[in-house]
């Protein structure tokens, strides 16, 4: 058992190890370090409680550090792993050899925690770096900065893969449904954690990421406001403890805890693992006897519209009608359609068309991303950026078709103005900006991802 | 006629083509060689897919190697591993490809149903492409490369994973196109080609 996890521990850490993307990662974290701390003269925070900011220690350092990985960071972690060098596992062949199915997730696990791990040490050291130029010299106590950081963040990581494992196991959390409950499950982590400032007090058994109640526990002064990121207007300064806020024993049993769910998740994961199949049954049986003209709605509304010429229609017909597969998008869509005409549009249905779309837009933006279907691409005769170009006309068209009656419906209404930066964002932006983040990054995901956050923040306007 | 000049071409140490001069005419070509030898790489080089190290790879007198945008109207090329989007179906897929070259949707439906219909494939044609076999994936592969009626085709190993009726039926295919278009092709299964009219290039590999 303990040969079989450390062999597949190997494999998955050494191919994280020679991807170019992890290089990048680290690069990007130690160039972030410099901003996470920022000087005393920034117009920024990254954190400030009771509407001042604490003054700087190393050990304050180390738990902004902390605080903004175990925050912010971990979206870009979780792209990192289900996007990143290791997405793409010879299953077929894994999924028939006799090896434990417990050594191969928990191995691939250990992997994709050690390497969010190593980033984060690589986070520490910068942070080490920069307390030396921003402390007196005397002040300077590199443990405690790394303590700080890494009590934080460390288990908020490992419960980032832990997620990204338990993905893996079942069909329909492979796609994008799990980006999706990914998304709820992050949200979710730091909304309860934060509610608990507002009842008086946290319980850093409810706080996966560590952040509240390690504020919680570095004064003793009651907290009435914690701001991450932003910037209060005040030059008040307060002091904080961190190392009392992150080494007073009911954090580390949380910690421990935390990261006992983690491992608990791994063998989750391979508990309840559905191997994938070479074969899918079509989906939809039901809905495909109702509704039997849907498969063809793509090309019944694409083809009148788009008559521009055979070199620029044909292509985006076709990507418009991809973009209405698998047919219930086609139905789902048109109900939204249908409701933006007869609802107001903010927040309720333009929310609902806006998550739609992204859903739709970014699975369509990974689809023809595979290694060896882009270099057959490149031998056909349409350009890479026209092809691009193609897919972003047609999910521009998409959307525009959608939002169409909620236009209307705002123009007889007078009240075009207030919600035209959203028809532009959602028309204009959102599906050149999903497109081209599908092609750099050869997958859908990062495009959802970003975008559910940014649906997240549009629901909150 | 596709014509390769001093063309020289590796990774890293391993040289793979060192000085390779051939002409490709009208008719058939196939590439033999040991397994590791380059044919698949001659046939990338070939289809513009991949870039040589040095020379010239001319279709009709034009440098591909320069601009390859002219020859790649006029190319069909199926390589042994294409990444499938699983979640359309095949038809879709066609439709997709053929609006690329700029095809027009007649031509499309038209050449995609011959096509289909030579390859048997015509009854599955609405599924959707996870649900095929490596057979049916592998003729999906060769019935893009034929839209557009091109005059240079490029097959690497057409007939892999058929069986012999079908692999007989493929080949029918191939050389039925030969008259009109250069066509470039590997395969292992060179007994099933006794019957046709073909030249043989013989790639043997160079030592790193």
């Amino acid at each position: 058992m303990f040969g079989s996890v450390s062999t597949f521990f190997k494999i998955q850490f050494g191919r994280h190890l020679r991807s170019p993307a992890l290089w990048i990662v680290l690069l990007g974290a130690i160039i972030g370090a410099r901003y996470m701390v920022p000087l005393p003269d920034a117009n920024y925070v990254t954190l400030a409680v009771n509407n001042a900011y604490p003054v700087q220690t190393s050990a304050i350092m180390g738990m902004q550090l902390g605080i903004v990985t175990a925050l912010i960071l971990t979206p870009l972690a979780y792209i990192f792993l289900r996007a990143g060098p290791t997405r793409r596992q010879p299953w077929q062949i894994e999924d028939v050899t006799p090896s434990n199915r417990m050594a191969m997730t928990i191995g691939q696990g250990a992997a994709d925690t050690a390497i969010l791990w190593v980033a984060m040490l690589f986070l520490a050291v910068a942070g080490i770096i920069l307390s030396v130029f921003r402390l007196p010299i005397e002040e300077v106590k590199p443990f405690h900065t790394l303590l700080t950081f890494v009590l934080i963040a460390g288990p908020a990581l490992a419960f980032i893969a832990a997620l990204r494992t338990l993905f893996n196991a079942r069909p329909w959390l492979r796609g994008a449904w799990g980006d999706f409950l990914f998304f709820v499950i992050w949200m979710a982590g730091v909304v309860i954690a934060a509610m608990s400032f507002s009842e008086g007090g946290s319980s850093p058994f409810t706080d996966v990421f560590g952040y509240a109640a390690a504020i919680d526990g570095a004064t003793d002064e009651p907290i009435s406001s914690a701001v991450i990121g932003g910037a209060p207007a005040t030059e008040d300064y307060i002091n904080l403890d961190a190392l009392a806020g992150t080494t007073n024993t009911l954090f580390l049993m949380s910690r421990l805890m935390w990261l006992g769910v983690a491992g608990l998740l791994f063998v989750l994961s391979a508990l309840i693992f559905k191997p994938r199949k070479f074969k899918q049954k079509i989906r939809g049986g039901m809905l495909k006897k109702l509704t039997p003209g849907l498969d063809k709605v793509g090309g019944i509304v694409a083809n009148p519209l788009v008559t521009i010429s055979n070199v620029f229609g044909n292509p985006i017909r076709s990507s418009f009608n991809q973009l209405l597969k698998p047919r219930y998008w086609a139905l789902i869509l048109l109900v939204l359609a249908v409701t933006g005409g007869a609802l107001p549009f903010r927040p309720g249905t333009g929310g609902a068309i806006m998550l739609v779309l992204i859903l739709v837009m970014s699975r369509q933006s990974g689809v023809w991303q595979a290694p060896a279907l882009r270099q057959f691409m490149r031998t056909l005769p349409a350009q890479k950026w026209s092809r691009l170009f193609y897919e972003i006309a047609a999910a521009m068209l998409l959307a525009f078709l959608v939002c169409l009656p909620a236009i209307l419906r705002a123009v007889l209404n007078g009240n075009i103005g207030e919600i035209l930066p959203d028809f532009v964002f959602i028309i204009g932006i959102m599906p050149v900006a999903i497109y081209v983040l599908g092609y750099l990054t050869r997958t859908g995901l990062t495009g959802r991802l970003i975008f559910l956050f940014i649906w997240y923040g549009y629901l909150n306007l | 006629m596709l014509e390769l000049k001093s063309v020289n071409h590796g990774y890293k140490k391993q040289i793979i083509f060192r000085d390779l001069n051939t002409r490709f005419a009208k008719g058939v070509t196939v590439i033999t060689g040991p397994s590791g030898a380059g044919k698949s790489t001659l046939l990338r080089l070939c289809a513009s897919a991949e870039r040589a190290k040095s020379g010239a790879i001319s279709w009709q007198g034009h440098n591909i190697r320069k601009s390859s945008s002219g020859f790649r109207k006029v190319l069909g090329y199926a390589p042994q591993i294409i990444d499938f989007p699983e979640d359309i179906s095949a038809q879709d897929f066609l439709f997709h490809i053929g609006a690329l070259k700029s095809l027009s949707r007649d031509q499309i439906v038209t050449q995609s149903l011959e096509i289909l219909t030579r390859l048997n494939l015509d009854q599955d044609a609405q599924k959707l492409i996870r649900n095929y076999s490596g057979g049916m994936r592998r003729r999906l592969g060769l019935a893009q490369a034929f839209l557009g009626e091109p005059e240079c085709l490029i097959l690497d190993e057409p007939t892999a994973e058929l069986d012999p009726i079908t692999a007989g039926i493929v080949n029918d295919l191939i050389f039925s196109k030969s008259e009109q278009s250069v066509v470039l092709m590997t395969t292992h299964l060179a007994d099933h080609l006794s019957g046709y009219e073909y030249r043989e290039f013989k790639v043997e590999g160079l030592a790193g």
